[in-house]
């Protein structure tokens, strides 16, 4: 079938052009949506996604249409090993994903970046979440004692 | 490298995917850590995340005690918090359904949060649907600040346990729903008290009441009043009650006072202990009644309802209902289930649709036969069947057990001679491919038959339906495998020959019979692995 083997070409924030698989890059709905509404041969650019991100998109999805089709032997189990491994990256890296899942909608790509993020949050004091994001504090002492007041019942038997 | 407005500048960017602007917004900052949590730089990334992917992420810790601490972060938080709580309640609900819990105080525990959580947000909270499924006495007391939002329009509280109810304020509250609880007059006294706008009050399995007194609710339109074993009385000054719904269960007489609520348009009753006196004395308050349904009243014998209003009348299960003299011109819709047939007076060409469930009371045999005194019944039952006005595209279904014959529109009816007849008459507006459909899937029929006149489409569509039907059928492709249609449960469809037929079944030689009058198709059905194995009149 021709389908399978038609490219989409896209262009990256730092004019990088990739010739990706039709299969692949309509993971993407908004790549998706912007093929099926332009011209089949134009370059379709992704302006706030850079060449690195979205390689590693494109793995990404490589990955997921592969094991859908049966084209790659692998479980369940073993294509979230690989999901846990792809988001293993720093937080510039992982936001910069997040950011190019929500632009591009890819659902299960957001999901899984989402998730990593919560996982990061759970079950941590306000002062543990501060360090690991560098979020600063910029309430002042009386401020955040009474949004502490105000919300007490999330903040009893932590100890904090 | 500071980052700040670079939020806008990717929202912007969102919109406008084929323009020309192709800053990179992270120019200049390098990090390559292995352990992503490790603190590599000391850029806060995640606070510059656009609101909407921050409300992703908080949603996705699946603790709202964690959801909520985001707050204290830092002022930026706390906005995507309020900006969070206001998100949750487009849907206007918090469900505290907490369903399998072992300990009670475990379940104080979690609901505790939960009822926090609705007072932090009170000032938003619409609507609170709160089921304990604990034990009546030793359940979960809620907190009386739970009634005090003052924005809720909407309650339910099942299976609490409730305080005094003093200094309730529920101003805006438009619907109270209590099932399984224990109240007392003080406590439903208060209740009224505090909610002037109350519109719907529903009372469901609870105990304690003795005395139900409603009055001073100007905007009150329904009650409910559910098995609540205790009442002794209910007096209700409710000038616009529109519907009122009420069951006893256990045998126990009490007085009822409606005379006020001359507004009524609907009436459920559900009393065993109703007799035909109190009864008349009630419907003589409501002129303006447009629906009754009586159920299980087994006390009621000779009544009569009269009105021009009357659009809905139902009588399911009134044992010894011998007569219900019926003058209402203007009925469209009209039920009965029972044993015999104590409407006689009913004229039935305003009906628009009706359903006459007989069922035998004794054990014996389903069939008539010509000896039996209940011949009377028979004809009359088909001389009111003859009433209806067909010719405005009324359908008859007619069943005994699994056999179904369905006439359209019929020139003089002419029923088997069976004791379970179930009649459904049919209105207009349901086409008659959907009937079919209603019948294969919610009967399963082991003969299908059609009595039409000769001009009918009713036997082509019968014919399409069964026997050109698709074999392996395409439809239900993501049901589960007891959740498909009709269609995949059908096994196989005969044609019954109804000249030179060899089949001694009854039923088919009534069909037979009837054959001078009407144009017949008949098929016997068998369905896959049917949990009905009868085969109806001895087939």
């Amino acid at each position: 079938m021709g389908s399978t083997s038609t490219k989409i070409k896209l262009r990256t924030s730092d004019q990088k052009v990739f010739e990706v698989e039709k299969a692949v890059a309509v993971q993407s709905q908004t790549i998706k949506y912007f093929y099926e509404n332009g011209s089949p041969d134009s370059v379709i650019h992704v302006h706030s996604v850079s060449g690195d991100i979205l390689s590693k998109i494109l793995d990404y999805c490589k990955k997921h249409v592969n094991s859908a089709a049966g084209k790659e032997d692998i479980s369940p189990e073993e294509l979230h090993e690989w999901d846990a491994n792809f988001v293993k990256v720093d937080q510039n890296t992982l936001f910069d994903l997040i950011l190019a899942a929500n632009f591009l909608k890819i659902e299960s790509l957001l999901d899984l970046t989402c998730q990593t993020v919560a996982n990061m949050i759970k079950g941590k004091r306000p002062e543990e979440i501060r360090t690991t994001f560098n979020i600063k504090n910029d309430y002042t002492i009386e401020a955040e004692e009474a949004v502490r007041r105000e919300n007490k019942w999330a903040f009893d038997m932590l100890g904090v | 490298m500071s980052r700040s407005g670079s939020k806008k500048k990717r929202k912007r960017e969102d919109l406008n995917i084929l323009s020309g602007s192709t800053r990179s917004r992270r120019k200049g900052i390098e990090i390559d850590t292995e352990n992503m949590e490790q603190r590599a730089d000391s850029v806060d990334y995640i606070s510059q995340l656009p609101d909407h992917i921050i409300h992703q992420i908080i949603g996705r810790l699946r603790c709202n005690k964690d959801t909520a601490r985001t707050c204290i972060l830092s002022k930026r938080w706390r906005d995507i918090w309020t900006s969070f709580s206001s998100l949750v309640f487009d849907q206007r609900k918090i469900i505290g359904q907490l369903s399998g819990l072992k300990t009670s105080s475990e379940g104080q525990t979690r609901i505790q949060r939960n009822m926090e959580i609705g007072l932090i947000w009170q000032n938003n909270i619409k609507e609170l649907d709160l089921a304990m499924p604990l034990d009546l006495h030793k359940g979960y007391s809620l907190p009386q600040c739970v009634f005090a939002a003052r924005t809720i329009t909407a309650s339910r509280v099942n299976g609490c346990k409730l305080g005094p109810c003093n200094d309730l304020n529920l101003s805006n509250l438009q619907k109270l729903c209590l099932g399984k609880l224990r109240v007392n007059e003080q406590m439903i006294e208060n209740m009224i008290r505090a909610c002037p706008l109350l519109e719907d009050f529903r009372l469901i399995y609870a105990t304690g009441l003795k005395v139900f007194k409603v009055s001073n609710l100007p905007k009150l339109k329904r009650i409910d009043l559910h098995t609540c074993s205790e009442l002794k009385e209910v007096n209700l000054q409710a000038p616009n009650l529109e519907t009122f719904w009420y069951v006893v269960v256990k045998y126990r007489s009490y007085k009822i006072d409606l005379s006020t609520c001359n507004a009524l348009k609907s009436l459920t009753l559900e009393d065993a202990t109703l007799k035909d006196e109190s009864f008349q004395n009630h419907l003589s308050c409501f002129p303006a009644l447009e629906k009754l349904v009586l159920t299980k009243c087994n006390f009621l014998k000779n009544i009569t309802i009269s009105s021009y209003k009357l659009k809905t009348l139902i009588l399911r299960e009134c044992k010894q209902l011998e007569e219900a003299d019926i003058i209402s011109p203007n009925l469209l819709s009209f039920e009965y289930k029972g044993e015999k047939m104590p409407f006689t007076s009913l004229n039935p060409s305003s009906l628009k649709e009706a359903k006459l469930y007989f069922k035998p009371s004794g054990q014996g045999e389903p069939r008539l036969r010509n000896e039996d005194n209940h011949t009377p019944w028979f004809a009359r039952l088909q001389g009111f069947l003859d009433k209806f006005d067909y010719s405005r595209g009324l359908k008859l279904v007619v069943r005994s057990d699994k056999n179904i014959v369905i006439y359209e529109r019929p020139k003089g009816i002419f029923l088997p001679q069976v004791y379970d007849l179930k009649l459904d008459v049919v209105k207009s507006s349901v086409n008659l491919e959907d009937l079919l459909d209603y019948i294969l899937r919610t009967w399963r029929p082991l003969t299908l038959s059609s009595l039409s006149t000769s001009r009918s489409r009713l036997p082509k569509l019968v014919c399409k339906k069964l026997i050109t039907r698709e074999k392996d059928p395409s439809c239900c492709t993501y049901n589960a495998s007891g959740n498909k249609c009709w269609r995949h449960l059908l096994d196989n469809v005969e044609t019954e020959n109804l000249v030179n037929g060899k089949s001694k079944s009854e039923w088919i030689a009534w069909l037979r019979s009837s054959k001078s009058k009407f144009k017949i198709n008949c098929f016997r059905l068998s369905w896959k692995h049917s949990k009905h194995v009868s085969q109806g009149l001895k087939g």
